[in-house]
């Protein structure tokens, strides 16, 4: 072969150079009344604007019988850097899901708000509608920097209270410049028209190969599953004092049905920063991926694969060039779980935080279960805040201690209360993405229908006395990976309608990915393949040991210790 | 039928021309000497617009004096209205005051109009013969029949066909309020053809329960026979297809009234028209009869005083040539509940609900000839269409893009919802995207603030509206008459105002002109 072949762009990258900073022609898309998409290359880029174009998937087929174009509609996702919002942005959110989104708030794996079925017409409105608030969706999506997560301790503490500040720093500092947002959604709600801006000093005119995630856990939770991010940031405490954080590199989970060259993979740890160089450590290996990370394959183009490509040591020796300084050895640092601890904690003649169990994240009435309502009305007084976790829950935070039996009230009232004695933990902590009707990737259901193989396998759980163990279960409608189903102790992920593969053998903290056990099972597959282990877990098991381990250790899957060895 | 009167003529050897009014030059009247006129008459009175030239002139200070005119008018309507006939009375009067005779007393025919047409027919070449045959040279002034009326087909409302159903596609999304049917029915082997702007006329049935509860009000058995045009048969059949049951119209309350002498409500009903509408909307014949009972009511009278079941016509929404041997039809149906009773179309319910792909609909083409593409295909044309008005611009596009016409089309299209409402928003798309459009604008009254319909994008498009005019133009409108017929009048007018400049009495004679020209062409009902 020969030595210099010209690397041939992929389409998204092209569609990125002539955007000019992100503005492309979505004015004109957003003008056009005769359909209720963007023109195709806009669909590219409004992404980095926090906004897929969608279809109601239900209904593609019956609408082309009809000769209506498909029902399109836009999801929107708001960041919310370490997933603290306060009161009055919650009231903001419901109130547009309301007014322009389908009547449901979706509380992601990113701890960002998503609204879902925002018709084109109603983008403008619904963005301004959150800006007032001071939040946005730029950067949601895109070839960027994603919502900074950060683990939502609720035992408040003030080395948690830095550790969100620095994620709202590194969040901050990695945020497009482009002005083409402000132009595109807001110029016409501000006083005065902005003036545009057109430099990108950390991500140049292209952006980013891929999307990039970083985020931040104080140990021993890990909640934010920071070994699934680009870069994992470990909060190193001692004596009650920051010292700084180790570094992990080349997280991400997302892989391709029959491209075995594609795989999850979780973060290398490469070493630990004092706090003050850690917002400098991320925009460094930000700008390694910017011109090292693969821009011909968009499959191949997040982090991970960069690291493999190049090998970890190379990276480092780069990383440590454009530091000009090296990182120190690694910390010790121990996690203990991923999951999320429901119910009350804190003081209760102080300040007391409330961990609810919201359902796949799912923010809605009905019959019997209001907790949309229920949350509008806490939000009307409640002086503390609400917590987005990186399990799709909510903590109620700072409840002053005149509101506990109120909010206690109006939660049980509307039938939104944990009730954790009624619920498996299987189901308490499950998850899982969207899926159909709205996301194009999807093969197979989540969201819609995990609650129905809960209830299923949940009545084999009781059976073997196995509710009150701590079971990861996570699903998706696709290999992509936004439930972080490789993490689960179980992951099941959609191939096709009502068909998933089964993984299992990940660990409860977020340390080992699972392996594929089984594939293309249907629900009596699951139920069947599921019930002998778990029978077999219950009699079998050691003390503390969970699941995950337990299946390993049965030599049922062999533990994959690296992405490479994923599809081993 | 001037075609018939024609043809029946030269049987008895009496020449005689066929003319259509909109091309006669009302003039020459002055020169004829026997006229056999047919006339319709529309909404409110009004002349059909191929009559407005001539009907005007005759009542104008310059209408010549007609002394050697002998003629006969043929008067069509549909007795539900109010001024009914309207027109032909209006040309059988002012052609007696400028002098000209009657052959015979003007006839005036209901909407089975075909007996009572074919009698005056008759007659009036009798009286003819026997009366001016020396006169009816063919060296002189040959008679003329000055016509408006449908073409003469193979197919009629007495000899419909039955056109087997391909395709019946609701074309609404989703939560919409409105509920439009695309249907496609097959013309296979009926050699029947139309043009775009034409219409369908649909001879439906009333549903079953209407039937029911006509009988159960009327309290009379639906087994019972009666007369009706020389044949014998069940009350329930008569009324299911041969009589109007869904809607309640002047003349049949003006007959009822007469049975029904004890209801002194009733007969004020009957004799008072400002009263009358009201009562009218929303109720039917059942309503009638439950309101109102008459005793000893019997079939027969019954049969009689409704009033008979007209076909219904539809727009033709398709072209022949993108789709041999089909017609197809865009239909809203019309559903209500009024006065305690669900109610439907009795059409558009007919095609919507009870004929099944593969299952027949009666039918006959109704030709319109002045709803029709310009002759010329480099004439650009504007196209307004708001809900199932939308129809015959599908037909208009398909027409153009097959014949490759290199006049631009545009169209703006209005109904209340985008996301439910955009009919046939994916061929739409797809001529866009071709050429077969030149610009597609739309207008979806419901989706903000503010109400906004196609006229109003009209506005907003004056200065491209008004090029387009005068660059020779035509523009169609198709749709509700009040609601989009009189504001597009009104948007277009403000239009010239704006970009000729002009004072708003020169504007209005601008688009008073365009009308003339037959370049500015409405459908609306």
């Amino acid at each position: 072969m020969s030595a210099t072949i010209a690397p041939k762009l992929s389409e998204v990258e092209h569609v990125k150079i002539a955007s000019r900073y992100l503005r492309g022609t979505l004015v004109d898309s957003l003008a056009n009344r005769l359909t209720g998409a963007l023109n195709p290359d806009d669909t590219h880029l409004i992404k980095f604007h926090g906004s897929y174009q969608q279809t109601d998937r239900d209904l593609d087929s019956e609408r082309k019988q009809q000769k209506l174009e498909p029902l399109f509609s836009f999801m929107i996702r708001v960041r919310v850097p370490g997933g603290v919002a306060s009161a009055s942005q919650w009231q903001r959110m419901d109130a547009l899901a309301d007014a322009y989104g389908n009547g449901t708030l979706k509380l992601t794996t990113r701890q960002t708000f998503q609204l879902h079925g925002v018709l084109k017409r109603n983008l403008p409105a619904a963005i301004q509608g959150f800006n007032a608030v001071q939040m946005d969706s730029i950067a949601g999506c895109g070839d960027v920097n994603r919502n900074v997560m950060c683990n939502t301790n609720p035992h408040e503490s003030a080395v948690h209270h830095e550790v969100y500040e620095l994620a709202k720093t590194i969040s901050a500092h990695l945020t497009p410049r482009t002005t083409a947002y402000r132009e595109i959604w807001l110029d016409g709600s501000l006083q005065e028209s902005t003036e545009a801006v057109d430099d990108e000093p950390i991500y140049g005119h292209t952006y980013l190969p891929r999307k990039f995630k970083i985020a931040l856990a104080l140990p021993p939770y890990n909640d934010s599953d920071i070994f699934s991010n680009d870069i994992g940031l470990i909060a190193i405490e001692e004596n009650g004092q920051l010292l700084g954080f180790n570094v992990a590199v080349g997280g991400g989970l997302g892989m391709t049905f029959g491209l075995p060259e594609t795989y999850p993979r979780l973060a290398d740890v490469i070493g630990f920063v004092p706090t003050a160089q850690v917002v400098e450590v991320c925009e460094k290996i930000v700008t390694i991926q910017r011109d090292w990370g693969n821009r011909e394959n968009r499959k191949l183009s997040r982090l991970k694969y960069t690291i493999d490509r190049a090998g970890l040591p190379a990276f480092v020796a780069e990383l440590h060039q454009r530091l000009g300084y090296e990182l120190a050895a690694a910390r010790p640092y121990q996690f203990h779980s991923s999951s999320d601890a429901f119910g009350w904690t804190g003081d209760p003649t102080g300040l007391s935080q409330l961990v609810l169990f919201v359902e796949g994240g799912r923010v809605l009435d009905r019959p019997g279960y209001r907790i949309k309502s229920a949350l509008r009305e806490i939000s009307s007084f409640h002086t503390g805040d609400f917590r987005l976790t990186g399990n799709q829950n909510l903590i109620l935070g700072n409840i002053e201690a005149r509101h506990r039996a109120r909010i206690q009230a109006i939660l049980e009232e509307n039938g939104a209360a944990p009730k954790a004695e009624q619920l498996t933990r299987l189901r308490r902590d499950a998850l899982a993405c969207v899926a159909l009707n709205t996301c194009s990737q999807a093969f197979a259901e989540a969201e819609r229908y995990l609650p129905q193989l809960l209830d299923k396998l949940d009545a084999v759980i009781r059976t073997h006395n196995l509710a009150d163990a701590g079971i990861l279960i996570r699903m998706t409608g696709c290999p992509n990976g936004c439930a972080r189903p490789y993490l689960g102790e179980i992951g099941l992920v959609g191939r096709a309608p009502g068909r998933y593969n089964l993984y299992l053998g990940a660990d409860h903290a977020g340390e080992r990915l699972n392996k594929l056990y089984r594939e293309m099972l249907d629900e009596e597959g699951i139920i069947r393949e599921l019930t002998p282990l778990f029978a077999a877990y219950a009699a079998q098991r050691q003390p503390q040991e969970g699941f995950g381990d337990f299946v390993v250790r049965q030599g049922y899957v062999k533990a994959t210790t690296h992405g490479l060895n994923f599809h081993e | 039928m001037a075609r018939q009167a024609a043809e029946a003529a030269s049987k008895r050897g009496l020449p005689a021309t066929v003319q259509d009014m909109n091309e006669y030059a009302p003039r020459n009247l002055a020169r004829e000497q026997v006229l056999l006129l047919i006339v319709s008459t529309h909404g409110e009175g009004d002349p059909p617009v191929a009559a407005e030239e001539l009907h005007q002139f005759l009542g104008s200070p310059r209408a010549p004096k007609l002394p050697d005119l002998r003629y006969a008018v043929l008067a069509l309507g549909d007795s539900s209205y109010l001024h009914f006939c309207q027109t032909g009375r209006d040309f059988d009067e002012r052609l007696a005051t400028l002098g000209a005779r009657r052959l015979l007393d003007r006839v005036e025919c209901d909407v089975d109009y075909q007996a009572r047409a074919a009698t005056w027919i008759a007659d009036a070449l009798d009286k003819i013969s026997t009366e001016l045959t020396p006169v009816a040279s063919p060296t002189t002034a040959s008679p003329a029949a000055v016509i408006h009326a449908p073409e003469n087909l193979a197919y009629t409302r007495e000899h419909p066909w039955s056109a087997p159903v391909l395709a019946s596609i609701q074309l609404n999304g989703r939560g919409s309020t409105k509920e439009t049917y695309h249907m496609e029915l097959d013309l296979a082997s009926s050699g029947l053809t139309y043009e775009p702007g034409d219409a369908l006329a649909v001879l439906a049935t009333n549903e079953d329960p209407l039937v029911e509860e006509v009988l159960r009000a009327a309290r009379l058995s639906d087994t019972e026979l009666v007369a009706l045009s020389g044949e014998e048969l069940p009350l329930a059949a008569a009324l299911a297809s041969r009589r109007e049951l869904s809607v309640l119209t002047r003349d049949v309350i003006e007959r009822y009234a007469l049975l029904a002498p004890q209801h002194a409500a009733l007969r004020e009903l009957a004799t008072d028209a400002q009263r009358l509408q009201p009562y009218l909307y929303g109720r039917d014949v059942a309503d009638l009869l439950s309101e109102f009972p008459v005793d000893n009511l019997t079939a027969q009278v019954l049969i009689e005083t409704l009033r008979p079941l007209p076909s219904r016509a539809y727009s033709i929404a398709s072209s022949l040539l993108a789709h041999p041997d089909e017609v197809h039809l865009t239909v809203g149906a019309v559903r209500y509940e009024a006065h305690g009773r669900r109610k439907h179309g009795v059409c558009s319910s007919y095609l919507a609900d009870r004929i099944a792909v593969g299952e027949t609909a009666r039918v006959f083409v109704e030709h319109n000839e002045y709803f029709k593409l310009p002759a010329d295909p480099a004439t650009d044309i504007i196209m307004l269409g708001a809900g199932t008005g939308i129809a015959p611009f599908r037909g208009f596009v398909e027409e153009r893009v097959e014949l490759g016409a290199t006049g631009r089309n545009w169209l703006l299209f209005g109904n209340p919802h985008f996301t439910t409402d955009f009919l046939y928003q994916t061929e739409w798309l797809q001529h866009l995207k071709r050429g077969g459009l030149a610009r597609l604008d739309v207008a979806f009254s419901r989706d903000q603030a503010a109400k906004v319909y196609v006229q109003d994008r009209l506005l907003e498009n004056s200065r491209e509206v008004f090029s387009w005019l005068e660059g020779g133009a035509k523009l169609y409108v198709c749709g509700d008459k009040v609601r989009l017929g009189s504001a597009v009048q009104d948007a277009l007018t403000e239009v010239v105002r704006r970009e000729a400049d002009l004072p708003q009495d020169e504007a209005i004679a601008y688009v008073r002109n365009l009308r003339k020209q037959r370049r500015y062409l409405e459908d609306v009902y």
